[in-house]
């Protein structure tokens, strides 16, 4: 059993603060990531559960235990770095050795470690190599190896496929979620990107200007994100100044409940919950289609409605093309006021 | 020929026209000569306007033992400033390429002060501050220490010499050496579990054994060649093989003895130069 607990972690750089205070608890053998934008706050979090950063105030606990000050050597974690950080003068067999040897295990031992490392992450033949003979993937894949061979209670990787093209990162981001799973152990992602966030993560927090905007599955921050950053900052979403009045807002003849106080609002609307075309859609308004991108799979509309685009997904079937005036209806949608949200439409 | 061809032809005859001059230079000005002098070494004139082998001067050299004690001083001289040189930038590097701030800054400008001021004045400056009657001695007596030896009528007068005026350079490959260690690669040893030392050990010095390589081969060349130092600095006897060379084609006037020494001392720094070649040329294998 490994958990981590955040309490009111706080880092400053003299006058600057990096991250306010913010608790987080990381449940035994769970996968979170943190998520944000550069700046948010996100690595330096992670470089202070490892020990690279001293936190200002607050709590680090593994297993219960503060490890706020200890230094890195001292934490039962393990880094995987965005550079891999391997060490360019020794074997694969040699870096993946080197912790263990530093941890007292006899030869026999860190041969059987290292062996049983190596094949987790695919690489049986390559202990006699040296890094530079190995590519991107591969180099990651024995950062990783290091790391795991040392069984840590707390697994932290500082976006470790960045560095890689994206059909790789694809495939490492499985075999990564795959391995964690199988060894359970608890680990904590960094990540900018939210495809990576979403597509391996039990949990997902999503950080700004040093701070938690919202933590919550993947499924939880796409569907009902908590704030407007987060719902600008994750998959693509319609951000729409409207006017709140009488239980409606409205813009250019579309008219949505909206159950709060009379007043300006942002009405926010994944494109996937907006159709082009409905007859029959309630509450409907009339928009000029400007620009079309076919994706493959679906359309990538853009409509032009009161002044304002907006961003339509459009099935490959729907009677689409661009110059045309159509109505738009909306499905599911949120309104946020004051960087907080105060309306969802399938809860009311 | 095609464009491409005339093009690169054309280049490369520019590039051959660039370098002819300096390497014609070189050539003429100091191989020519250097290659002469060491060839009148072993050939010598005879009465009959022919040449003959002669290795006599080498062998005066290697049984006479005011020679031999020269070399050996020269030796020592050299190594022990190259160990102290390299034991004392070091840690000065290390520091300047893990912290920064204002005190990395002042370290950095006064380790790198010596390269702006000549030999010449290093050694009043050592002599006026170290030397028997000097400052240092003046300040130990002012507070009851009167049994101050002046290293500088001793052999350790040139090391510090040395050491003083090969300081500007050492650091600067050493500091580029540890240029290339990433903070990432420290603190992922860090983050398996080594201390300072393991790191320093198992981390950071194989990684920059070729500057501590290529610090050592130049630094060799520099000492055991020097003239300025050991004859401003430490005792005339034994002196070392700069002093000696030179004391031997002025004051002696024997420019063959001269030029054997020169010779000799020519074949022992090729040693080191071969290992600095060696270094630059692993690396760019390794690259």
């Amino acid at each position: 059993m490994s958990t981590l607990d955040l309490i009111d972690v706080t880092k400053n750089y003299g006058i600057v603060t990096a991250i306010e205070p913010l608790s987080l608890s990381i449940g035994d053998g769970e996968l979170v990531c943190l998520l944000g934008p550069s700046g948010s706050g996100k690595s330096t979090l992670l470089r202070i559960i490892g020990g690279f950063e001293t936190l200002t105030a607050g709590r680090v606990l593994i297993d219960g235990i503060d490890v706020a000050f200890a230094p890195p050597e001292k934490r039962p974690t393990a880094m995987v770095f965005q550079s891999h950080a391997l060490w360019q003068h020794m074997t694969v067999f040699e870096n993946i050795a080197f912790g263990l040897k530093l941890r007292g295990f006899d030869k026999t031992e860190i041969r059987r470690k290292v062996e049983t490392g190596l094949s987790l992450v695919g690489l049986q033949d390559y202990g006699g190599r040296h890094p530079a003979q190995l590519s991107g993937g591969q180099r990651q894949r024995v950062a990783i190896a290091r790391c795991l061979v040392l069984e840590p209670k707390i697994l932290l990787m500082d976006e470790p496929f960045a560095s890689l093209d994206q059909h790789l990162r694809d495939r490492l981001r499985e075999e990564v979620r795959q391995i964690q799973k199988t060894l359970g152990i608890t680990t904590v992602f960094v990540t900018h990107g939210q495809d990576e966030a979403m597509s391996v993560a039990d949990r997902i927090v999503v950080m700004s200007m040093g701070r938690i905007e919202q933590v919550g599955t993947p499924g939880d921050i796409y569907a009902t994100p908590a704030t407007p950053f987060v719902a600008g900052f994750i998959g693509d979403m319609n951000m729409i100044p409207v006017m709140v009045s009488n239980g409606h807002a409205t813009i250019g003849g579309l008219r949505l409940a909206a159950s709060v106080a009379d007043g300006p609002a942002t009405l926010a609307v994944r494109p996937e919950d907006l159709t082009l075309g409905g007859l029959d859609a309630a509450g409907f308004g009339a928009a000029q289609v400007t620009r079309m991108v076919n994706y493959g799979s679906f359309f990538k509309v853009t409509a032009l409605l009161a002044g304002t685009e907006w961003k339509v997904q459009a099935p490959k079937t729907a009677a689409v093309a661009q110059g045309q005036s159509l109505p738009l209806s909306v499905g599911r949608y949120q309104l946020f006021r004051d960087d907080r949200m105060v309306f969802r439409s399938d809860v009311g | 020929m095609d464009a491409g061809n005339n093009r690169t032809g054309r280049i490369d005859f520019l590039a051959y026209g660039f370098i002819a001059i300096p390497v014609m230079a070189i050539v003429v000005f100091l191989f020519y000569p250097a290659a002469l002098a060491m060839f009148g070494t072993l050939f010598h004139k005879r009465p009959d306007g022919g040449l003959a082998f002669d290795a006599s001067s080498y062998i005066f050299f290697f049984t006479d033992p005011y020679s031999l004690a020269n070399l050996m001083r020269t030796l020592w001289t050299t190594f022990v400033a190259l160990v102290l040189i390299v034991a004392v930038n070091l840690p000065i590097a290390l520091y300047m390429r893990f912290t920064r701030g204002w005190l990395a800054s002042l370290i950095q400008g006064l380790a790198l002060f010596p390269m702006f001021v000549p030999g010449i004045i290093i050694c009043y400056a050592l002599i006026r501050y170290l030397g028997p009657n000097g400052w240092l001695q003046s300040l130990l007596n002012a507070v009851g220490f009167t049994h101050y030896a002046s290293p500088i009528t001793t052999p350790w007068g040139p090391v510090i010499g040395l050491i003083w005026d090969g300081m500007p350079m050492t650091l600067l490959i050493l500091i580029s050496g540890l240029g290339t260690i990433s903070d990432a690669s420290i603190e992922a040893a860090r983050d398996v579990g080594a201390g300072r030392l393991r790191i320093l050990r198992s981390i950071i010095l194989p990684q920059i054994t070729h500057s501590i390589l290529i610090v050592s081969a130049l630094n060799f060349l520099g000492f055991f060649g020097q003239v300025l130092m050991p004859f401003m600095l430490g005792p005339t006897n034994p002196e070392m093989m700069g002093p000696f060379m030179l004391r031997t084609f002025v004051s002696v006037r024997d420019p063959l003895q001269a030029a054997t020494q020169a010779t000799i001392t020519f074949l022992i720094c090729s040693l080191a130069g071969l290992a600095y070649v060696r270094s630059l040329a692993n690396r760019k294998e390794e690259r």
